[in-house]
């Protein structure tokens, strides 16, 4: 009963202060809308298709007539920034294609061609599909008039008259998400752990204001005041984060996958996390100021190595390290992977390492909590 | 007959025996409380009782302990040693039972800003176990008592000084407690809420509670007090009704002279005439302690007369409080 009304207390305060309001939904939202479209570009691979060339490898069968067309067609298109150039092999190119060497590849065979390429989508791609059309175009209607093979004829028709005689496959498995997507993830993850800020000073605070002692000579376990003012804390921090998954699903229409009961557990258990962490931070030092500024400190790191501000793709050596210490990296990867390949597989190594951070964390602030005298 | 007069005689031996108990009820008895801070002792074996009823006065100087003592009565610090038993219930055993029983006035503001002036009742209350409609009426109740109805939706941060302090007061008094321990709840506020404390003070104690009141204004203590206890180092040095204390002083008198320019007053050459014990400035007078026995007037007129200052008036009093402090201790109530 008093624990409900601490935290009902602790609710009510945090709803009044629109510094609440302020650091913990406005400025994750401005955070995504801000990041989101001014580095765009960086999630557009566009931008670089049309400014460089774009190489492509082929295959097929060395003696087809459709084989002998392609690589005539393949010498006319070079002008136009399009380098069609024979490939060893199959699975050579498709690593050449992996490896980032090439833009794409085509698979020609009697069937007609094949198109990889790395992603689905982009102006590049359709540049490529279109003048592999016009190809196709022209071989059906050089076949046409030329009547070498009038049963196969009929086939290639049929094919060509539809868009995907040049069927396309990504190789990524996974698809990517939009910028606004990624920000409002990775800005969603980012201000769950803040919730790390208002904790630290959930005890100083009453301290600060006297009003410990209140609490304290009432008859109340010190206990009910520590779980009371966690849980108005969880409650309210509750409310913030679902409230900038839901307005950025709705205004900015960001992908958060198709899991939402997940995604929840996911957020909750980062919150306990967060609440933890601040906690232990406040209980170790004496001063709001000083855990403020170490929180300030940590939170960043953790934020920038976790590809809160930009997307950090395939870190190499210390970074790699760096990111992968992020708890950031793995709550984002986790939801990433969840929403895009609609791959559940980080969500409980996620969740385990919030709840272990949170136990050492809660388990440090107890100990203090209960040797102190006084809250 | 006979059965009759057996009957009266046991029912009114019956109510002397309950008249002896209720006499006899101290709310708070003390044994050798001992408070230590590291090496630094903050109460110092102290010893003490107030009976029901009562309005204690405590005494003492920035640092004496005053609050210390407070806080351990209320559970909010650990005694290093000693007993303490309010209500008839040792602290050890009866914790719980002696905080719904006890309200404390903290010395600073214990309020919070971001909720109104009834939800601060209200949420204080809650926690000695009340809800609804009683908590309501409560809250309501003791709002009302410092004078803050009408006032219930304010937040405290438009609230002055004064308004503060009341519902600092009201926050502690809603759940009805039978002893109310007010550590300086006047400091820093304007003559009007003061007296609003003051006359809230007495009609609590009117109403059956025992109040403890610890306070730097000597008149405040002078005025409402009916015990008083004089704290120094942690220690009591002096105990009784203010009369009783006064007593202690018969050795020494108090002058206070009314000078034009008192800041022209060379207060360490009247210190050094014969006899003067003290010589303060307050309010604009010069304040002068000297033993008794000593006839030195003479003296210090001659003082005044040869460095052309101009005396108003002269007034020889009775020993007060602050005398009594002041010779107990050696120093001043307020700036020492
Ligand atoms: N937590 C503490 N740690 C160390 N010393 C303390 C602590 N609390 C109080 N003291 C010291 O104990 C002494 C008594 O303090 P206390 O607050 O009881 O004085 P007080 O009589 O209430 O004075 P005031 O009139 O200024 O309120 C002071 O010297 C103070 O510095
Ligand atoms: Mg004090």
């Amino acid at each position: 009963m008093n624990m409900l009304r601490i935290a009902r207390k602790e609710t009510k305060q945090h709803l009044r202060d629109v510094r609440t309001f302020v650091f913990m939904v406005a400025f994750p939202i401005l955070l995504m809308l801000v990041l989101g479209t001014a580095l765009s570009n960086a999630f557009n691979p566009d931008a670089q298709f049309t400014r460089e060339d774009i190489h492509v490898l082929y295959t097929g069968p060395v003696k087809s007539e459709i084989m002998k067309s392609f690589g005539e067609f393949a010498k006319g298109t070079a002008n136009s920034g399009i380098h069609l150039k024979q490939g060893v092999d199959k699975r050579e190119s498709l690593k050449q294609l992996k490896q980032d060497h090439v833009d794409g590849y085509v698979e020609v065979s009697d069937q007609g061609l094949h198109l990889y390429v790395k992603e689905r989508s982009g102006v590049g791609n359709s540049m490529l599909q279109g003048i592999l059309s016009a190809f196709a175009d022209r071989y059906h209607t050089a076949l046409t008039i030329a009547k070498t093979v009038p049963d196969r004829m009929k086939e290639i028709m049929a094919a060509s008259s539809k868009h995907d005689y040049i069927a396309d496959r990504a190789i990524l498995p996974e698809r990517q998400p939009d910028s606004i997507s990624y920000y409002a993830i990775v800005m969603t993850t980012m201000i769950t752990m803040y919730a790390a800020m208002a904790a630290s000073s959930l005890f100083m605070e009453e301290r600060i204001l006297h009003t410990a002692s209140r609490l304290l000579i009432a008859p109340v376990h010190k206990y009910e005041i520590f779980i009371g003012k966690i849980a108005g804390s969880l409650v309210i921090n509750g409310i913030c984060i679902a409230a900038v998954v839901l307005f950025s699903s709705v205004v900015f229409d960001a992908n958060w996958g198709q899991h939402p009961g997940w995604l929840a557990l996911l957020l909750l258990t980062e919150i306990i996390f967060a609440i933890s962490f601040g906690l232990g931070i406040g209980f170790i030092t004496k001063t709001p100021a000083t855990a403020g500024a170490i929180l300030m400190i940590v939170l960043q790191v953790m934020s920038f190595f976790g590809g809160a501000y930009f997307k950090i793709e395939n870190p190499e050596g210390i970074m790699k390290i760096l990111t992968q210490l992020s708890p950031l990296t793995w709550e984002n990867n986790a939801i990433l992977k969840m929403a895009y390949a609609d791959d559940l597989s980080a969500l409980l190594p996620a969740m385990y390492m919030n709840i272990g951070f949170a136990i050492v964390f809660m388990a440090l602030s107890i100990t203090i909590f209960r040797k102190r005298e006084g809250l | 007959m006979h059965l009759q007069k057996c009957v009266s005689f046991f029912i009114l031996k019956m109510i002397r025996l309950c008249m002896k108990r209720v006499e006899s009820v101290n709310i708070l008895e003390i044994q050798d409380l001992t408070k230590k801070f590291g090496d630094f002792i903050a109460v110092d074996h102290m010893s003490l009782s107030v009976a029901e009823g009562e309005i204690f006065g405590f005494l003492g100087s920035n640092g004496a302990g005053k609050s210390t003592t407070i806080h351990m009565i209320t559970g909010l610090l650990r005694k290093n040693k000693g007993t303490i038993i309010v209500l008839g219930k040792n602290s050890e055993k009866s914790a719980t039972f002696i905080k719904r029983n006890i309200g404390m006035v903290p010395q600073e503001l214990a309020i919070y800003e971001d909720l109104t002036a009834y939800e601060n009742v209200h949420f204080f209350a809650g926690l000695y176990g009340m809800r609804g409609k009683k908590l309501h009426e409560r809250t309501v109740e003791a709002l009302k008592f410092v004078g803050l109805e009408g006032k219930e939706k304010i937040y405290p941060r438009n609230f002055s000084g004064g308004m503060k302090r009341r519902l600092n007061i009201a926050c502690a008094i809603a759940h009805r407690p039978k002893l109310i321990i007010m550590d300086e709840p006047t400091v820093g506020i304007d003559p009007q809420s003061r007296k609003y404390i003051l006359d809230s003070v007495r009609k609590l104690n009117a109403m059956g509670c025992t109040i403890i009141y610890t306070s730097h204004y000597m008149e405040e203590v002078e005025e409402i007090c009916t015990r008083i206890a004089i704290i120094d180092h942690g220690k009591i040095i002096a105990e009784g009704t203010k009369e009783q204390l006064k007593s202690l002083i018969t050795d020494s008198k108090l002058i206070v002279v009314d000078v034009k320019s008192p800041e022209a007053v060379d207060l360490a050459a009247i210190q050094a005439i014969q006899g003067v014990s003290n010589v303060q400035l307050d309010d604009q007078t010069i304040q002068i302690h000297t033993e008794l026995g000593v006839n030195n007037l003479n003296h210090l007129i001659a003082h005044f007369i040869q460095n052309g200052i101009e005396i108003r008036s002269l007034d020889e009093r009775e020993p007060n409080l602050e005398t009594v402090f002041l010779t107990l201790t050696g120093r001043n109530l307020r700036d020492a």
